[in-house]
């Protein structure tokens, strides 16, 4: 499974963008989400489109999840708590890079 | 030896924090290049000033505002004849440059009556533009010229005419960087909400952090033109000063130069609940992901996806035409900081080009966490980095072609390595998928002409 993680997490942080937003609170509300919905989305769970910002966070996870369906052969037979299990593990380790652990001293500038 | 310390820098071993070069294994929890703080003393920047990034590049891509410049006539002269930036409004923004003139009389005694007279002046020469940007300098700011009062007795005197002050001068930031920064927080905060648009379609967007550059905003008009995506406002390619006043009524900002504009971008996700996508609309592959985004958002795929094919079908095997001669070729790219993460993957999945070094001017540490993330291991990443960096660098990983602007090309071609520029492109535009194409024959021009390999010969040793 760390593998398979390993490998989620690779292909977001060499194609998207938003786990790198200019402030922890952004980063951390996006990686929560698209994370979230990529993992609902997969596992056929309604997703919340109710705002233009959840609806935004729901098109960023349906190509994620659409590419990493393409990319990875394994990814679409997954069961509900696999795909859980990939995408919290991601979560993580987004969270650590790019929020808990990131050297981006601009992140908690209320300012930015 | 994450952080490199070049010979060039000896002299100077605080560049060290700047330079660094990616080794297996390592991500920037480790190492991240200081950026955005001020320029070393003894480094030949290449770097801008702060009015410059307010005024080149963000305020005065509108194509329909009188763009005063209240200072010495060279600010103006700096800031005009250096970007390509067309628009359908027959060019005004770029055959037009307007100036104070501010000499030392002005600045002894100063120059609002100056400005005032130059204002009323710039409205009567051109009668049918009614907006007008004012910008500060350091030469005005250090006096301490109130420029609003000026704009609002102006706005009271002529009653039809809307002005917005841009108060960033050349020295309040350690880059350009400042000035955009200033510019995106007092437009949103002074101006948006003001204008109410019409709305035409359910399918509302912003198109945030792209400058035309040689027709880029056509491009990205024409796809939502043909989804049937109202573009609300470009802020600020071919973009008009009222149509950036409506920013709020979008359902959607998709965000491409985050550097330049990430900050109105989040703020209407803020204030108005506007989410702000970011996205790669250069790139054959990402402005497929790109489009499809938007599709998601507004459910409105069958579109996209009829789009996309025709323009594949139209533009992928002019694409492949130039793999071939690209494939393996290296890359330096030495632009202003977002170019960098969003062309280093593109080149090297649509065309197989490996990117060995890139430098950013005026890039954060957010633009090296996302291009250090994308970019490749054994790769040099530099911020600010100055003339005999590049050159020590050229010799290090030695580049088929460079991305870079007119300053630098110039001098890379002394090595005869042949540069594209990478600001205002050689033959654009440059996105979208015909983008990718011109970018790629460009690129084929640069690295297989004759003209180079000719001039590498040294005729003093018989080389004729």
């Amino acid at each position: 499974m760390e593998d398979r993680i390993g490998l989620v997490y690779s292909f977001v942080m060499e194609r998207c963008l938003w786990q790198f937003f200019s402030r922890n609170w952004d980063r951390e509300e996006n990686i929560r989400r698209i994370m979230g919905d990529v993992a609902k989305i997969q596992s056929g769970q309604e997703v919340d489109r109710s705002t233009n910002i959840a609806n935004s966070h729901y098109a960023d996870a349906k190509i994620l999840a659409s590419q990493l369906s393409q990319r990875f052969d394994w990814f679409d037979g997954l069961s509900w708590a696999k795909v859980n299990e990939i995408c919290d593990g991601v979560i993580e380790k987004l969270m650590d890079i790019a929020v808990v652990n990131s050297l981006n001293a601009e992140r908690n500038e209320s300012k930015y | 030896m994450p952080m490199a310390l070049l010979e060039a820098d000896v002299k100077i071993p605080e560049r060290k924090k700047h330079v660094y070069i990616k080794q297996p294994g390592e991500d920037t929890k480790q190492y991240l290049p200081a950026s955005n703080i001020t320029t070393i003393p003894g480094s030949l920047s290449e770097r801008g000033c702060s009015y410059c990034g307010a005024k080149l590049v963000i305020g005065g891509v509108l194509k329909d505002t009188i763009q005063i410049i209240h200072g010495p006539v060279g600010c103006s002269y700096n800031t005009w004849h250096t970007k390509r930036y067309p628009s359908d409004a027959d060019n005004f923004q770029i055959k037009y440059a307007w100036s104070t003139d501010m000499k030392e009389s002005n600045v002894v005694f100063g120059g609002e009556a100056r400005l005032k007279k130059s204002m009323l002046e710039a409205f009567a020469a051109f009668p049918d533009k009614r907006r007008m940007m004012v910008y500060t300098t350091c030469a005005t700011a250090l006096i301490g010229d109130d420029i609003k009062a000026v704009a609002k007795e102006v706005q009271d005197e002529l009653g039809d005419v809307d002005i917005f002050c841009v108060e960033c001068p050349g020295f309040a930031g350690v880059s350009q960087s400042k000035g955009h920064h200033v510019f995106n927080i007092d437009w949103v905060n002074q101006k948006v909400g003001t204008v109410e648009p019409d709305i035409t379609s359910d399918f509302t967007i912003n198109i945030i952090g792209d400058y035309n550059i040689q027709g880029d905003a056509y491009v990205l008009q024409r796809y939502m033109d043909e989804i049937g995506v109202q573009v609300i406002a470009h802020f600020t390619g071919n973009g008009t000063y009222d149509a950036c006043r409506s920013m709020h009524r979008a359902k959607l900002s998709i965000t491409n130069c985050a550097r330049s504009a990430g900050y109105i971008a989040n703020e209407l996700q803020k204030q108005y609940g506007i989410p702000r996508m970011d996205v790669d609309t250069w790139g054959f592959d990402y402005v497929k992901e790109s489009l499809r985004k938007i599709g998601a958002f507004f459910n409105i795929e069958d579109r996209v996806e009829a789009l996309i094919e025709r323009e594949v079908a139209v533009h992928g095997p002019r694409l492949d035409g130039f793999k071939a001669g690209l494939a393996g070729k290296k890359v330096a790219i030495w632009t202003g900081g977002p170019r960098l993460w969003h062309w280093t993957k593109a080149l090297e999945d649509d065309l197989g080009m490996e990117v060995v070094a890139m430098a950013s001017k005026f890039g954060h540490q957010e633009d090296f966490e996302k291009v250090i993330a994308r970019g490749r291991v054994g790769t040099v990443y530099i911020d600010d980095g100055n003339e005999l960096e590049f050159f020590e660098v050229i010799d290090m990983v030695k580049p088929d072609v460079i991305f870079t602007g007119p300053r630098v090309g110039e001098l890379v071609k002394k090595v005869h390595i042949p540069y594209i520029n990478g600001h205002a492109y050689h033959n654009g535009p440059y996105m979208g998928f015909e983008g990718a194409v011109n970018m790629a024959r460009d690129m084929s021009n640069a690295i297989h002409s004759n003209l180079f390999k000719l001039a590498k010969r040294d005729i003093s040793k018989g080389g004729f």
